[in-house]
């Protein structure tokens, strides 16, 4: 049932077995998953069923790193996430990918890397976060998307690059799409407006949570477990603000929380020219699949394939994970423009001569996705401002480096070799010099000229990066708590009742796209809170 | 060389500017593989294998096999007159 933080009396306290804090697509799937399990659930959400100002501006803080930019302009901490009912899926694109076999490993060319976890293990919860996240099934390959859907694949198997598979679920909003759900269940109780101030605990359990409204009403929540899901950046910061016990907040003792906060890196990144024609790369340009059996049997999401580096290249290069999309279109004539250096035509007319087995009659826009080393100053810490409650803000410190710069050059060109090899076309690398805003600029099925910087300007060691607002590894999954502050089961070392839900745990960010393996990874954490519940006498 | 696309012309001008030491003729000759009596067809049968083994060039961003671009200096070489639109 739904239920207002407003509505209920002053100082009221609530009681459930199991606690979630955060509507979004953690908490949500936490509370789906343990529906009907005998434990009663509480599910507080800070926002209402819609969006409004003054609970979204509790977001608001200080971004002291890197700039937080997105398509060609920049952001605030209080857009990059959402704040009510179903949390940031609310603007979530839909691209579901799991995580690749080598984000779990320990990669000797990285100071820090590896998961607590084998990538085996999470397969039957990707399995299930497909139904969660509204797409076919767990299968990503893209042979067997090619066969189900007749898109074409790309000439490219030489183990350095593959093709990769999205599927696309949008929109997801999990506040709406499984708001009947959380309404009808009689044995899970969402809160909304219901803003946790406070996580008290004596420095091994929680024993109690404090919570307000933003028209000033205070209530309490008791429950045997706790389970903070509020966002790759606000958990830190609940952790980090809840000191009754610890001035450093709880699990912090080793000085890791708030680290080692990871984004994916995302670089407009160039052109390219290909030689089958448009219509046989469709797959690239994005098709649509309807889902045949199950929950959300009928409902159509999308289907898209891009190129990315394998597995094998990634464990033995010094490099880092990279895929690219590309945005296609017909070849124009004589564009883009560039003064002083090739235009796309004049490559396409040395292709045509020497390169391939016909014509180059596609071109490309290219948009790359990197994976970031994790960085321990990196970090979320909290600011001196006060949100309305008096926490402190977020002060968000991302820091990338140079060598994350070096992969993402590095990787492109890996990819732009790879094609070439095939014979597949020629890719122009143009990091950051070209226009984020490519897909209003594809006029007529020809894609126009959008070169922001020529190339010959473009600058290796500060072209412009973006974010794709993956918030990760704040408090990072390991066995060793010098190491990470949540362990296998994301139980907060140290702490005997209390759990982290969301890309938080992350150990390592990858490059795939996090919600689907957020997904999953609360599948797991259900499962695991309903084995080590304890009925009360 | 008649009868080529002058762009190949302009691109190969333009490789020769950003690796100035191979802008002459023999030096081309030789770096391209044997037989060089037509520099396209050796280039042809090398590129792939260029790109496997990362033997590429970057002319204003474009990745291209180190054969590919040297042909195309070649044929500016033989076509030193630009925008003329013939080759």
């Amino acid at each position: 049932m739904l239920i207002r933080a407003n509505d209920l009396a002053e100082g009221a306290a609530l009681h459930g077995d199991v606690c979630i804090i955060g509507a979004g697509a953690a908490g949500i799937t936490l509370a789906l998953e343990l529906m009907g399990s005998g434990l009663d659930v509480l599910l507080l959400e800070s926002g209402d069923i819609d969006p409004d100002p003054a609970t979204q501006g509790i977001y608001a803080g200080e971004s002291v790193g890197q700039p937080l930019a997105v398509l060609d302009g920049l952001v605030e901490l209080d857009e990059i996430r959402l704040r009510y009912l179903g949390g940031t899926t609310n603007h979530w694109a839909g691209y579901c990918r799991p995580l690749q076999p080598v984000d779990f490993q320990e990669r000797d060319n990285l100071d820090i890397s590896g998961w607590p976890i084998e990538h085996r293990e999470m397969i039957p919860y990707w399995d299930r976060a497909a139904i969660w996240c509204r797409i076919t099934d767990a299968e990503f390959s893209p042979e067997v998307w090619s066969e189900r859907s007749g898109l074409q694949l790309p000439p490219i198997d030489d183990g350095i690059v593959s093709t990769t598979t999205f599927q696309i679920s949008f929109p997801m909003p999990f506040g709406v799409v499984y708001r009947h759900d959380l309404t009808d269940a009689t044995d899970t109780r969402v809160v909304l407006g219901a803003n946790v101030v406070n996580i008290r605990n004596n420095a091994k359990q929680v024993t109690g949570l404090d919570i307000r409204t933003l028209s000033g009403r205070s209530l309490t929540v008791d429950a045997q477990m706790f389970v903070v899901a509020t966002g790759g950046i606000e958990n830190a910061r609940l952790l980090l603000a809840s000191t009754n016990a610890d001035p450093n907040g709880i699990g912090n003792s080793n000085d890791l929380v708030g680290r080692h906060f990871t984004e994916h890196l995302q670089v407009y990144a160039g052109f390219g020219i290909f030689e089958p024609p448009l219509e046989d790369l469709i797959g690239f340009h994005g098709s649509d699949v309807t889902i045949e059996s199950g929950r959300h049997s009928g409902e159509v999401h999308g289907i898209k394939y891009g190129l990315s580096l394998t597995s094998d290249h990634v464990m033995e290069s010094p490099t880092t994970g990279l895929e690219a999309q590309f945005l296609l279109g017909h070849l124009p004539h004589g564009v883009p423009a560039q003064p002083g250096g090739p235009t796309m035509a004049e490559v396409t007319a040395l292709y045509d001569l020497l390169g391939g087995n016909g014509p180059a009659s596609t071109s490309a826009y290219i948009q790359v996705l990197a994976e970031q080393r994790l960085n321990p100053d990196s970090r979320v810490t909290l600011s001196d401002t006060k949100d309305p409650f008096g926490m402190p803000r977020t002060r968000l410190e991302w820091q990338y480096t140079q060598d994350d710069r070096d992969s993402v050059l590095s990787g492109l060109r890996t990819i732009a070799e790879s094609v070439g090899a095939a014979g597949f076309g020629r890719l122009q690398i143009v990091p950051g010099g070209v226009h984020a805003d490519a897909v209003d600029h594809l006029v007529d099925g020809e894609l126009l000229s959008l070169y922001r910087s020529m190339p010959d300007q473009a600058d290796p060691t500060g072209f412009p990066i973006g974010m794709g607002f993956h918030h990760m590894c704040t408090t990072r999954m390991a066995h060793d708590p010098s190491e990470g502050v949540v362990d296998s089961d994301c139980r907060v070392h140290g702490m005997d009742n209390l759990w982290m839900s969301g890309s938080s745990v992350f150990a390592t960010g990858g490059v795939a796209t996090p919600t689907y393996s957020i997904v999953a990874l609360a599948i797991r954490l259900a499962d695991h809170l309903k084995e080590v519940f304890t009925p009360s006498a | 060389m008649a009868g080529l696309d002058p762009a190949i012309a302009d691109l190969g001008r333009r490789y020769m500017s950003e690796y100035p030491e191979e802008a002459d003729l023999a030096t081309l000759l030789d770096l391209l593989p044997r037989p060089t009596h037509n520099p396209i067809d050796a280039a042809r049968s090398t590129i792939s294998t260029d790109f496997r083994n990362g033997d590429t060039v970057t002319v204003a961003g474009w990745v291209l096999a180190a054969s590919e671009a040297r042909a195309a200096a070649v044929v500016a070489l033989a076509c030193p007159g630009s925008g003329d639109g013939k080759c």
